[in-house]
């Protein structure tokens, strides 16, 4: 081996990473030629200043910008876990004062029935029921306009609440997961969808908002989405995302995943 | 055992199910080192403290992602390189928001020569000179300490081409050195 090989093997001779023959390869040469053992001195002091570098410490701000983003995020996860349980409580509290409201309601209607046969009980049921589904997308709509994003959040944990949602609300649901400034308020809105991706209309919409988004936790939330919904344009839309040079690696790994599950 | 002994995998499994102060032993552990690893790449340390927090960000908020057959600190380089690079194409697009020749000068210049050796300023004046993806691996092998499999496993590169990008590398920085200290 010349000199030029040796030197090239230096680096690895002092680290011991050569494999076994070509380090005593090299300790041959250097029992033997001067000149390559400059260079190794020259390395070795090389390898020693760069060991003795020291570092440096971090700016006292930095760390209280962490606790600030953790304990932030410590929020937002317990205000997710309070929604739900408020949510519960709510739904439970308002289901019993349907019940109440319906039970008056035809009692009020058969007693109505036998007075007066020919009245139209159902018609005011029904109506009832509608403004009371106004009620509620009213207080919506208002809630997704709030400033706070946890409001937007607790808006769309509503729609979810409801067991079918209208079309619009659908469409609500998909102006915010396509819109919305905040990725929480994204991602509650693709947690929602998910009810409803075994319908066609939604399933289409998932796949079409995958083009638009830029946020790699809405991006991989929804080609979880997309391919549990197992529809048959879901592959080629995948495939497209992959040319996608602004796309992180790990979406691709969940994207090339998907593009598997969907082709078993 | 405290928290503070669990190991990196164990951590990010207590954060997935909810304990989030494990991410904050995590940043106890790597904060550090991270911040001397953009501060190699960067030369900039308001830039480098920004980056910190973008990595730990992605790990609070990717934390489900996180799988758990790899390990955790080849994960989070890989976050971390990802952070440069956007930082680097914000760069591109708003070149005059970083001034960083004049901030590199002060870090090589004044700092290092008032606070360490002038040996060390010239060490840094010679990896200034290496092409950017030689000098993040040696960044990565000799600052940060991480093993060949490591620096593979966070590059997508095999060990074997790692290394010989090492070697060269080494070679290189000490034609760069030595030819400084003539002059």
């Amino acid at each position: 081996m010349s000199c030029k090989e040796i030197v090239e093997l230096l680096p690895g001779y002092i680290d011991k990473s050569l494999d076994r023959d070509t380090h005593d390869l090299v300790a041959n040469h250097l029992s033997e030629c001067n000149k390559c053992n400059g260079e190794l001195d020259k390395l070795l002091s090389l390898e020693s200043m760069l060991s003795q570098v020291i570092e440096e410490n971090i700016p006292h701000h930095v760390q209280y910008g962490f606790k600030t983003m953790l304990n932030e995020e410590k929020r937002v996860s317990r205000l997710s876990i309070s929604n739900k349980i408020n949510q519960k409580h709510i739904s439970l509290s308002s289901l019993i004062k349907v019940a109440a409201g319906l039970l008056l309601l035809i009692t009020g209607g058969f007693i109505g029935y036998i007075i007066h046969p020919q009245s139209g009980s159902q018609e005011e049921v029904s109506s009832l029921k509608q403004e009371m589904v106004e009620m509620k997308n009213l207080v919506i709509y208002s809630l997704l306009k709030q400033e706070s994003a946890s409001e937007r959040i607790k808006a769309v944990s509503y729609i979810k609440e409801i067991s079918k949602p209208d079309p619009k609300l659908i469409e609500t649901l998909f102006n915010t997961l396509n819109t919305d400034r905040n990725v929480n308020v994204r991602l509650a809105a693709a947690q929602a969808l998910a009810k409803y991706k075994d319908n066609k209309e939604v399933a289409r919409g998932i796949v079409k908002s995958l083009e638009i988004q830029n946020e790699p936790l809405v991006q991989i939330m929804l080609i979880n989405l997309a391919v549990e919904t197992g529809n048959s344009d879901v592959a080629p839309e995948l495939n497209k995302l992959l040319d996608r040079t602004d796309l992180r690696d790990e979406v691709k790994t969940y994207a090339k995943k998907g593009i598997k599950t969907l082709s078993i | 055992m405290s928290i503070s002994d669990h190991s990196d995998e164990a951590l990010m499994l207590k954060a997935q199910q909810g304990e989030l102060d494990a991410i904050g032993v995590l940043y106890q552990r790597y904060s550090k080192k991270l911040f001397n690893f953009f501060l190699r790449l960067t030369l900039d340390r308001d830039s480098s403290a920004d980056l910190i927090q973008n990595v730990f960000l992605r790990v609070i908020k990717y934390r489900m992602s996180y799988s758990g057959t790899h390990p955790f600190r080849t994960w989070m380089y890989q976050m971390a390189r990802n952070c440069h690079n956007d930082y680097l194409e914000m760069k591109k697009k708003h070149p005059n928001a970083f001034d960083t020749e004049k901030i590199a000068a002060s870090i090589i210049d004044d700092d290092y020569a008032n606070t360490q050796s002038a040996q060390d300023a010239l060490l840094f004046k010679a990896l200034e000179n290496l092409p950017y993806e030689s000098k993040e691996l040696l960044v990565m092998s000799k600052f940060q300490g991480l093993k060949y499999e490591e620096i593979a496993s966070i590059t997508g590169d095999s060990v074997a081409n790692i290394k010989i990008k090492v070697y060269r590398t080494m070679i290189k920085l000490k034609e760069l050195y030595f030819e400084l200290e003539k002059a």
